[in-house]
């Protein structure tokens, strides 16, 4: 039985047609890779389970064609070689499946050093209360969306029926009826219209269309496809329309990607010319995620480029005080957010504020008012950005009251990267505090009467998104404390009006001059907030601020209204995704996915962006009575060293000679932080100037220039040149990769021949960067086998085509009788080897 | 592709149908405006108008006079151009003589390539037969209303018929398509699509108006003396070379002239324009532009007056003049004489004739025995690949590298290796068989390339243009990559050799089933090809492998390049395999030489023109599909007929069956030639 089973598996008919399947899988592979991408047929046919197993059953086959044959004759040798060679390539192949990492990294000059790899693959993930892990799928999202929806352009392929299409066109299109012939016809271009007028003079069952026309009707028909309002309540009103399209019109219109609203208008045209339009086809099905149970579906419609907006605000510890405030005019509500300190002008003349302090009592009088709190005083206070990263300001300052204190603070960052701790100078004395531990407090700055430091946040990363700082991730990549100074309490008129770094708020009433329209809310030292509204049609008002309750504004005649609908002492914007509008995917944007979970009966679209590095951000949604949240984010890989970004040089002229295509991309990476620290003798120029010294000898700082022979390093505001005989240790350790190069790390000799370090090769850069280079990672541990399994089928093949005469000769003049008659022939064979005897005899 | 960039990037200048026009009235010269026009004017005017070019289309002439007229002036023959040819001219990436951007423009303008070594371009107002240069020249300097003389090809017939132009003629007048309302609607409609990045959605006949126009800017072009970049960079090899109404107008007003360099040269990127204008400006004086200029106008004026020793000594001096601005960029005349040369003597062209040959004297002399027969063959075989070989030496010194980098290139390098392994084979078994299907696979190949633009009546087929290109930058200066690419390309010419063996062993089993021997032979001719092509195959994607490795880390990455290399490799060890299980036998092979071709063919050809896409896109394209799928369903008929007659000659004969057993259960033990180097019984189980 059991040798048996290893005759099928040996048998050379099972090779045929395992070779035979796999030619035709492949060929699939490309004919997918072509109509999509390259990422589905690697999902559906090369890295398919089946395909795997296949792959196997393959190798097993080629074990067992060779033990079967045991003990093997010296003229068998190169099919030995071959085979041997092949499952070592196959084994080769699984090693790398199982344990080769692929993946990029996205690298920006003066950034800190990276060390998570970002894999090819995604991961999707759908949370529901009742489980305690989630659902997850991991998949390759990196297509574009074209892979589900295809293109909805009509084609000339796509019109079944010209005349009848013409005919609706002409004999229902100018009628005032409503009907979609109607719709269609006015959204036509003039010369289109005036062309197939004057057609219908001619009007016949068989209609005289030229290929121009039919182009041009086309191209008509297309440009509808693109139209945001084409479908209209009146003109559809009898029409049949697919469930399809039903779901598409029942979603807001700012949802639907530039691509399903394509589709969208395709749906309703063959919905209005069912005759006459071929329905078109998705290209693919959409993509069903596991779902942690039945009753819950999650389908990937889509997936575009998308951009991050502000849906809210959520109260956060580290967060600012934030309110939203929704300006309603012409009888559209306008969201703003904002954050204390900001000012937005949503129009001409007319300014939103949100600012400290009170309401100044009144423009005609500026200048100290009496009263326990006088209005026309605030406290001396700024807000700092501070910057552990060596920029050339690294200490932003945003005044909001009075004059600048003219503080530098420093934030200073442990080894790690973690323990941020500020420090800066005020009135001579040297303060230092310690971030974390005293975020969201005030503190008395001794030494330094009347001021106080309020650390209103620490961003690992910090990032600004709509004007909103937030921390993309928590690693140190950025880091960013936020803190603001408040000082005695000065003349808000005497306060000079100081240059704004960060784009900031003004002096309470600096503005009211310029802009006769305006709404600032204050926030008081009572924590209540108040309003101050300028109008040039009904003046000043202020009052407090009930939440959700509308103020008249007064400008214009436009009923213009505003109401402060939330606030938040302590909040943070709360984000959502949207389609990008117009064009494809650009590089480097982030690709979104839109969901639609169906649960209870009922169906709900969201649009779910990438989680930030090294988390997975959770949309929450209610579908049906349940309670589901999806998360997605890209899968990432923890490289046990870091590498930096040194320089990235894109030159010209290495392209086509007299071209300005780019040809060459060169990134010169450091790996392990190691050229942080540069080495210099004491008596170095630098050395002496350097204001940061932490270690004699050692040097911490930014290298903000590099070249083949020398490089510029900086520390605190100095910069020095340092040539290479200097830093020699340095050029050494810096690795250099452009087309064709890639280097290895960890460097040890087997690396290279194991496999076991990571190949860094240019893969890409970004679009409109000159600082940003995105590096290809590879590791394959399993080289060494394909290296070796390789040179052992070449040499195989070799032997068994041109080497067999001599092992036969060697082993024919060695012993009888000769090896043919040594082989035991096949059943089928036997009548052949009969007949082969005849004809002996017969020659004889 | 390169065209159609130009097309979109250059949009500025090609909005409106009138800005088209070339010359013509001079407020129209490339649509520039205000100062820009005027320093551009200048520059023309400078080169153009001196007193002596009156441009011809100052008033409209009656057609009739214009034929008469240009009756009196004689084209033909007496100047010479052999130093104009060897002017230095940077086009397309790369610096080439003045001689093969002729050839180049022209061929892409009218579409016919010189056939043999005929002078190739009638003129079509005297009958005349002009060379390219002389062609080109005169476009330049417009010596006789160009733009109403019928060169521009259209080569398709429904875009002829769609806009209304004459279905019998092929070529029009740059007027007549200039003004054709519909075909410019047909344009814009396509040029629309293609900037909004729609050009999926292209139609065929958008397609084809973009080729046309694409002429009609070549040919615009061309009047302006906008290709002609003979003047060198001033320091760098790999900069910018301008022409020289670029060079006139950066010394009159350089200002300007950065609008006109960001125009023509960097795609409207200023900064870059500024920094060249810079360059020439700063490093070549007055007195030497003067000079330059000057010389040339002398070549122009000889040229117009056709004064023969006034001609060769101006261009002989424009040269040196232009060599003297910048001597450390300047091509070396060797190497511009090398190209020249290979663009007269047309190698390919002429080595197919001897294959033709070889292969009809073979045929005619298969039965002859006699040696001198054999020599004679021998000779002229020989008399081709000594053509061949030259040829692609030629082009591998003009071009600086091994030349695979797109079809053209492909199909040469495949047809040499073809009659490479025939003659390696007849070399070991001098059967006459090798020389004659090696001849054939030659002849097929080289004619393929040679006569294609003129079956198709379009040069600009992408992919298959004999232009040698710049090679893309990651096929640059790679030594294993060349390796790994000449390697498998080396195994698909193996696989093609054994096509044509399985076709004439066909063919025997076709025409004399019962030639056993024969057959038997044949069937291990092909046996031995198969195998040199599956070692390299084997090896070649292997290689690919490693080297990707080394690139990049990927040993293997699906691509469907290497892909379908990997199943070309599959289909033949499925044949070899088969062999072996007795599933099938030599006849079996032979067939399924003939049906894994299809697996080359698409390896070759159908990733890149009909899959069309992934990494290995240097060779890709489109087009061709409609002669490539006709051709292989034709030859599927042929196998299919040959598979008819071979089973049911096998099933009346009883005897035959017989005998064959013994063919295909256990091919090494007939005593054909091979038997010393022949392959082991199935091994059994």
């Amino acid at each position: 039985m059991l040798r048996k089973l290893f005759e099928v598996f040996a048998s050379l008919k099972l090779a045929v047609c395992l070779l035979a399947v796999l030619i035709v899988a492949s060929a699939t592979g490309t004919w997918y890779e072509s109509k999509f991408n390259a990422d589905v047929a690697r999902e559906y046919i090369y890295n398919a389970w089946w395909f795997n197993v296949w792959m196997v059953l393959l190798g097993v086959n080629l074990f067992c064609a060779a033990a079967i044959r045991y003990p093997w004759k010296p003229h068998q040798t190169g099919f030995v070689i071959t085979h041997a060679g092949l499952i070592t390539l196959l084994i080769g192949g699984l090693i790398d499946r199982k344990w080769g990492v692929e993946g990029t990294i996205e690298l920006n000059r003066g950034d800190a050093p990276a060390s998570r790899l970002e894999l090819y693959d995604q991961q999707f993930a759908v949370f529901t209360p009742d489980q305690p892990e989630p659902s997850v799928t991991v998949f390759r999202a990196r297509g574009s969306m074209e892979d589900i929806l295809g293109s909805s352009y009509l084609g000339e392929r796509d019109v079944t029926a010209w005349p009848k299409l013409l005919g609706s066109l002409l004999e229902d299109g100018p009628m005032t009826a409503p009907c979609p012939a109607r719709r269609v016809w006015r959204s036509l271009p003039e010369p289109l219209q005036k062309e197939l007028k004057a057609l219908k003079v001619a009007a016949t069952s068989e209609l005289p269309v030229s290929a121009a026309l039919r182009s041009a009707v086309l191209s008509g028909l297309n440009d509808i496809l693109e139209m945001r309002d084409f479908h209209s309540e009146t003109d559809f009103a009898g029409v049949a329309i697919s469930d399809e399209c039903k779901r598409l019109l029942a979603e807001p219109r700012e949802l639907l990607s530039s691509r399903q609203l394509q589709r969208l208008n395709r749906l309703l045209l063959e919905a209005g010319f069912p005759d006459a339009l071929r329905p078109g086809r998705l290209k693919a099905k959409p993509l069903a995620l596991r779902a942690p149970s039945d009753e819950i579906q999650v389908r990937v419609v889509d997936m575009q480029a998308a951009k991050r907006e502000i849906a809210g605000i959520r109260a956060d510890p580290s967060g600012f005080p934030a309110l939203k405030l929704v300006l309603t005019m012409a009888g559209r509500d306008n969201p703003f957010f904002l954050a204390l300190g900001e000012e937005e002008t949503p129009m001409p003349l007319a300014t939103l504020g949100f600012k400290r302090g009170m309401p100044p009592a009144s423009r005609a009088q500026p200048g100290p008012q009496p009263g326990p709190k006088p209005s026309g005083k605030v406290p001396q206070s700024e807000r700092h950005y501070t910057y552990a990263k060596p920029l050339d300001n690294p200490d932003m300052v945003t005044p909001i009251a009075g004059p600048p204190a003219n503080v530098r603070a420093q934030l200073l960052l442990d080894e790690k990267g973690a323990n941020p701790k500020l420090t800066f100078n005020l009135q001579g004395k040297t303060f230092a505090f310690e971030v974390l531990p005293n975020a969201g407090k005030e503190l008395d700055l001794d030494g330094a009467p009347g001021w106080k430091i309020a650390i209103t946040g620490y961003y690992p990363n910090f990032k600004i998104a709509g004007g909103k700082p937030f921390s993309d991730g928590e690693k140190p990549e950025n880091p960013c404390a936020v803190f603001e100074l408040h000082g005695p309490l000065v003349d808000a008129v005497a306060s000079a009006k100081p240059p704004s770094a960060h784009g900031g708020g003004e002096p309470a009433d600096e503005g009211a001059e310029a802009t006769p329209n305006g709404i600032t809310v204050y926030l008081g030292d009572d924590g209540k907030l108040r309003y101050f509204i300028r109008s040039k049609k009904n003046g000043d008002q202020r009052g407090e601020v009930a939440l959700g309750a509308p103020l008249e504004l007064g400008w214009g005649n436009s009923g213009a209204k505003a109401a402060v609908q939330a606030f938040e002492p302590k909040g943070l914007p709360a984000f959502q995704w949207l389609p990008i509008k117009s064009g494809g995917a650009m590089d480097g944007q982030h690709i979104a996915l839109k969901c639609e979970v169906t649960a209870g009966g009922a169906t709900q679209s969201v649009w779910v962006g990438p989680s930030p590095s090294g988390s997975l951000t959770r949309f929450p949604l209610d579908v049906g009575g349940k309670k589901v949240e999806l998360a997605f984010a890209n899968m990432e890989v923890q490289l046990p060293f870091s590498v930096e970004l040194l320089k990235f040089r894109s030159p010209n002229q290495e392209g086509l000679e007299g071209s300005d295509q780019f040809a060459a991309f060169e990134s010169t990476l450091s790996f392990d932080g190691k050229l942080d620290k540069i080495v210099l003798k004491p008596d170095s120029a630098l050395m002496k100037s350097a204001e940061v010294q932490k270690r004699a000898g050692v040097l911490e700082g930014a290298i903000t220039n590099l070249n083949d022979t020398n490089l510029t390093f900086a520390i605190g505001g100095n910069e020095a040149n340092i040539e290479r005989g200097q830093v020699e240790a340095f050029f050494r350790q810096t690795h250099k990769i452009h087309m064709n190069h890639p280097t290895t790390y960890p460097v040890t000799w087997y690396g290279p021949w194991l496999g076991t370090s990571y190949k860094f090769s240019q893969a890409s850069f970004k679009q409109g960067s000159a600082e940003t280079s995105i590096v290809q990672v590879l590791r394959d541990p399993g080289w060494m086998p394909k290296w070796v399994g390789s040179l052992m089928i070449c040499f195989g093949i070799f032997t068994m085509f041109y080497l067999k005469p001599y092992f036969r000769r060697a082993v024919e003049t060695a012993k009888e009788p000769p090896p043919v008659a040594e082989q035991p022939a096949a059943k089928g064979q036997e009548e052949k080897s009969k007949a082969r005897k005849e004809v002996a005899v017969k020659g004889t | 592709m390169q065209p159609h960039d130009r097309c979109t990037l250059e949009s500025g200048a090609c909005r409106s149908p009138g800005l088209w026009h070339p010359i013509g009235a001079t407020n129209k010269h490339r649509g520039l405006d205000g100062p820009q026009k005027a320093v551009a004017l200048a520059a023309l005017v400078l080169l153009a108008c001196s007193a002596w070019i009156v441009p011809a289309a100052e008033a409209p002439k009656p057609d009739a006079a214009d034929q008469a007229r240009y009756k009196d002036v004689k084209l033909d023959g007496e100047l010479d151009f052999t130093e104009l040819a060897l002017l230095a001219v940077q086009h397309g990436g790369r610096k080439k003589p003045l001689h093969t951007l002729a050839v180049e423009s022209i061929e892409q303008l009218t579409g016919r390539r010189f056939f043999l070594a005929t002078p190739y371009w009638k003129d079509p107002a005297t009958g005349n037969y002009v060379s390219a240069l002389d062609a080109y020249l005169s476009l330049w300097i417009d010596t006789r209303d160009w733009t109403r003389q019928p060169v521009v090809l259209v080569a398709n017939g429904l875009l002829r018929r769609e806009t209304g132009l004459s279905e019998e003629e092929k070529r029009f007048t740059f007027d007549d398509l200039v003004g054709n309302a519909k075909f410019q609607a047909l344009y814009e409609s396509g040029k629309k699509k293609r900037q909004e990045k729609k050009s999926a959605e292209m139609t065929d006949l958008e397609k084809e108006a973009e080729v046309v126009a694409d002429r009609l800017y070549l040919m615009r072009d061309i009047m302006h003396g906008a290709t002609v970049n003979c003047i060198p960079h001033p320091s760098d090899p790999n900069g910018t070379w301008i022409s020289p109404q670029a060079l006139a107008a950066i010394f009159s007003s350089p200002k300007a002239a950065v609008e006109l360099v960001a125009e023509d040269y960097t795609h409207g990127d200023r900064e870059r324009a500024e920094k060249i204008v810079a360059e020439y400006a700063g490093h070549y004086s007055a007195d030497q532009v003067d000079g330059a200029l000057l010389k040339l106008q002398a070549v122009l004026k000889a040229y117009k007056h056709r004064d023969a020793a006034a001609f060769s000594q101006a261009s002989l001096d424009l040269r040196r003049t232009l060599l003297e601005l910048s001597p450390g960029v300047y091509p070396a005349l060797e190497q511009l004489d090398r190209e020249v040369s290979y663009n007269n003597l047309r190698p390919f062209g002429k080595a197919w004739i001897f294959y033709l040959a070889a292969l009809v004297f073979g045929a005619l002399t298969f039965k002859v025995k006699h040696q001198a027969a054999y020599a004679a063959l021998f000779m002229l075989f020989l008399g081709g690949v000594a053509i061949h070989v030259y040829g692609f030496a030629l082009r591998c010194l003009i071009a600086g590298r091994p030349p695979v980098s797109n079809m053209f290139e492909s199909v040469i390098w495949v047809g040499f290796g073809v009659v490479a392994f025939g003659l390696i084979f007849e070399l070991i078994y001098r059967p006459k068989y090798f020389l004659l299907c090696g001849a054939a696979g030659g002849f097929f190949c080289l004619v393929l390339m040679d006569l294609m633009p003129v079956v198709l009546g379009n040069s600009m087929l992408p992919g298959f243009e004999s232009h040698i290109n710049p090679l893309v930058p990651v096929l640059r200066d790679n030594f294993w990559l060349t390796v790994h690419v000449l390697t498998i390309t080396l195994s698909y010419a193996a696989y093609a050799l054994a096509w044509v063996l399985a076709h004439v062993t066909l063919y025997k089993h076709l025409v004399h089933p019962e030639a056993k021997h024969e057959h038997h032979l044949l069937h291990q001719f092909i046996y031995r090809v198969i195998q040199v092509g599956v070692l390299l195959l084997a090896t070649g994607t292997i290689l690919g492998g490693v080297w990707a490795y080394y690139s990049w880390g990927r040993f293997w990455g699906w691509d469907p390049k290497e892909t379908w290399a990997f199943i070309t490799l599959l289909c033949y060890l499925v044949v070899l395999h088969g062999r072996f299980t007795g599933l099938w036998g030599n006849f079996g092979l032979c067939v399924g030489a003939v049906v894994c071709f299809q697996s080359v063919a698409m390896a070759w050809y159908g990733v890149n023109f009909v899959l069309g896409n992934g990494l290995h896109a240097y060779a890709s394209g489109a087009g061709g599909e409609e002669y490539v799928f006709p051709f292989l369903a034709v030859d599927a008929l042929f196998t299919a007929a040959a598979v008819y007659r071979y089973t049911s000659y096998k099933r009346d004969n009883a005897e035959s069956k017989l005998a064959q057993a013994v063919n295909d259960a256990d091919p090494e033990e007939g005593d054909a030639p091979v038997s010393a180097a022949a392959e082991p019984a199935p091994v059994g189980k």
